[in-house]
């Protein structure tokens, strides 16, 4: 009898023992392992974009900056750049895009933080033009049409903040008047699609972090106790998974962008429960983030990877700084 | 004077903290239990929501309660122990109970589904003792004609939802909320019920958070059945929650173990 308690409480203990930080860990030297193995073998890639990447992944890693004719960031990246948010706005919403992964990538690197693009005033009328002919039909609860507008801007805002695209102020009234659409308790409501708005929320959070007393706040704490229950409660794998028809990198990547968010929540609103339920929720994505392969090859599916991997890289690191200074 | 009528509403038919208040309910001059209503364990509904719920920690949570009712006493704290003698307690369900007492009894899937509503109105409670932390809709609140009493493992208003055993230590509030129990009457939120009375418990001698835990059950039994002698005696007093998001305390959800692990070890930081 006393052997089969035994059995039992061994069984137990091994169904209760969960991820362990440690797993992550592995997971996440191994991935940036990858990543670096990427790097060596697409150094010598000519395309402006590519090179971009490359030297940002390479600096976001190890600190340094590649030597790679200073990526052309200055002239032709920024003419890239410029073009593409004047002239395919709407492929902003897709994620299997590299200037999409390139400017997540850029605003995940602190050293960036204080970039301003500096765009042309008549590139800036050309996007603001842009983003009012998509405002008029944005919705978080519309039709497909309808709410990928409201995803482009949702990323354009916060690449604008981040990037110094267009005038912080302008951001503001966008902000604004999308968040007069959508009640907070209605963000993550079970029918609700959720991709898209960890950019937005990112925006609000950049903006109250900046002013504490800012307009968005009490609208932003609401928000984000209705975050958590929809994590704590409904606690599927990837929250985007359950409602959403998007690729399961896509949802992968989403989810993680909204945990880097309830930590940055967690922080600004000296609350806890954020930081106990993006452990959680790390715990969740574990199983799907060993599966991850980033090989050598220069495919978007790998760029699309490294972008996952630096990611979770970066929720882990602020989440185990976070837990560290509770000891 | 008439005796009160109370339900008991429990998640389980073992479950010890039902079958204690059953059995001082019993006990109680004044006090007549009119009927007892426990879920099935064993419902596919019950399961497949546990399941969304805590996912594979299910089997854990199944494994731990066949082995709790196979009288393994390492799950049972030498407080309880004693405290489940001295009292008395002999039957192990409350099924047994109802055998001996003749008292009405019934399994379902759903506290809110038509079958329990139906057999609640049968029993036409004053009472209704909420056992364990269901969900439990208007329809069912209506209908005691005093209403629907529960004990809550925190401290109200500060300390609702889960986990509250931990949060405070976690939090390092343990000085000014403290920890404890609340007993409140229950309405259709989380824990947002008028407050009746508050139960702090001492945690000076506490070695672990499973010494900690031992402790509320005994303090929850004791503080429930305080509650049905002020109802009976006409001596309760309510303090209303405020019911706005921002004033309202915050809801907590379960506790990573890491989060665990660091209230244990602020709960032997804390003597």
């Amino acid at each position: 009898m006393s052997i089969s308690k035994d059995v039992i409480s061994t069984f137990i203990n091994w169904l209760e023992r969960g991820v362990k930080v440690e797993n992550h860990h592995v997971i996440q030297k191994k991935l940036l392992k990858e990543t670096l193995s990427y790097i060596q073998n697409n150094i010598n890639n000519i395309e402006i974009i590519n090179q971009a990447f490359i030297s940002q992944v390479n600096q976001l890693i190890l600190g340094e900056k590649l030597n790679i004719n200073d990526f052309g960031f200055k002239k032709n990246f920024r003419t890239i750049l410029t073009s593409k948010l004047n002239n395919d706005i709407n492929d902003l919403q897709r994620d299997d895009d590299i200037i999409n992964f390139f400017m997540e990538i850029f605003i995940l690197n602190d050293k960036n933080q204080n970039f301003k693009l500096n765009i042309s005033e008549k590139s800036q009328t050309l996007i603001k033009i842009n983003i009012k002919k998509l405002q008029e039909t944005a919705s978080w609860h519309g039709t497909r049409s309808e709410i990928n507008a409201a995803q482009v801007i949702s990323k354009l805002s916060f690449y604008s903040l981040n990037m110094g695209i267009l005038e912080k102020d302008y951001i503001e009234s966008i902000l604004k008047k999308m968040i007069e659409s959508i009640s907070p308790y209605q963000w993550f409501s079970p029918s609700s699609e959720i991709y898209g708005k960890s950019f937005f929320l990112r925006s609000l959070i950049f903006l109250c972090i900046a002013d504490p007393k800012h307009y968005f706040y009490d609208y932003l704490k609401n928000v984000c106790e209705h975050l958590l229950r929809r994590m704590e409660i409904k606690r599927e794998r990837t929250i985007l998974s359950t409602n959403d028809n998007f690729h399961l990198s896509t949802c992968l990547l989403e989810q993680l962008r909204l945990n880097k968010f309830v930590l940055e929540s967690g922080v600004f609103f000296n609350d806890l429960r954020f930081l106990n339920a993006v452990m959680k929720s790390n715990d969740r994505i574990y199983n799907i983030m060993s599966k991850i392969k980033i090989s050598s090859k220069p495919t978007l599916n790998n760029i699309s990877n490294i972008s996952i991997a630096l990611h979770y890289n970066d929720n882990l690191c602020l989440q185990e700084k976070l837990y560290g200074s509770l000891k | 004077m008439k005796d009160i009528k109370v339900v008991i509403s429990s998640p389980i038919d073992t479950n010890l903290y039902a079958l204690l208040v059953n059995h001082l309910c019993l006990k109680e001059k004044g006090v007549s239990v009119s009927g007892i209503i426990t879920l099935k364990t064993l419902s596919f509904k019950r399961i497949n929501s546990e399941y969304k719920r805590i996912g594979s920690l299910l089997v854990v949570k199944i494994l731990k309660k066949l082995f709790a009712n196979n009288s393994d006493k390492n799950f049972l704290s030498k407080n309880m122990d004693n405290m489940i003698s001295s009292l008395g307690l002999k039957q192990k369900s409350l099924k047994a109970f109802s055998d001996d007492h003749a008292t009405p009894f019934i399994k379902v899937n759903d506290l809110n589904n038509f079958e329990t509503i139906t057999f609640l109105k049968m029993c036409k409670p004053d009472l209704v003792l909420s056992i364990g932390s269901t969900i439990i809709r208007k329809s069912f609140l209506e209908i005691p004609s005093i209403g629907v009493l529960n004990v809550h493992m925190g401290i109200l208003p500060e300390y609702r939802g889960m986990g509250v055993t931990e949060w405070p230590l976690i939090e390092e509030r343990a000085n000014d909320i403290g920890l404890g129990v609340t007993l409140h009457f229950m309405d259709s939120g989380v824990d947002t019920g008028p407050i009746i009375k508050k139960q702090k418990i001492n945690i000076s001698d506490c070695q672990s958070l499973h010494d900690l835990e031992s402790k509320y059950l005994i303090e929850m039994v004791s503080l429930m059945l305080d509650g049905v002698r002020m109802v009976r005696d006409k001596k309760l007093t309510l303090e209303p929650q405020k019911n706005n998001e921002i004033d309202m305390g915050r809801q907590y959800y379960s506790t990573h173990n890491r989060m665990r692990k660091l209230a244990e070890k602020r709960l032997i930081m804390f003597k």
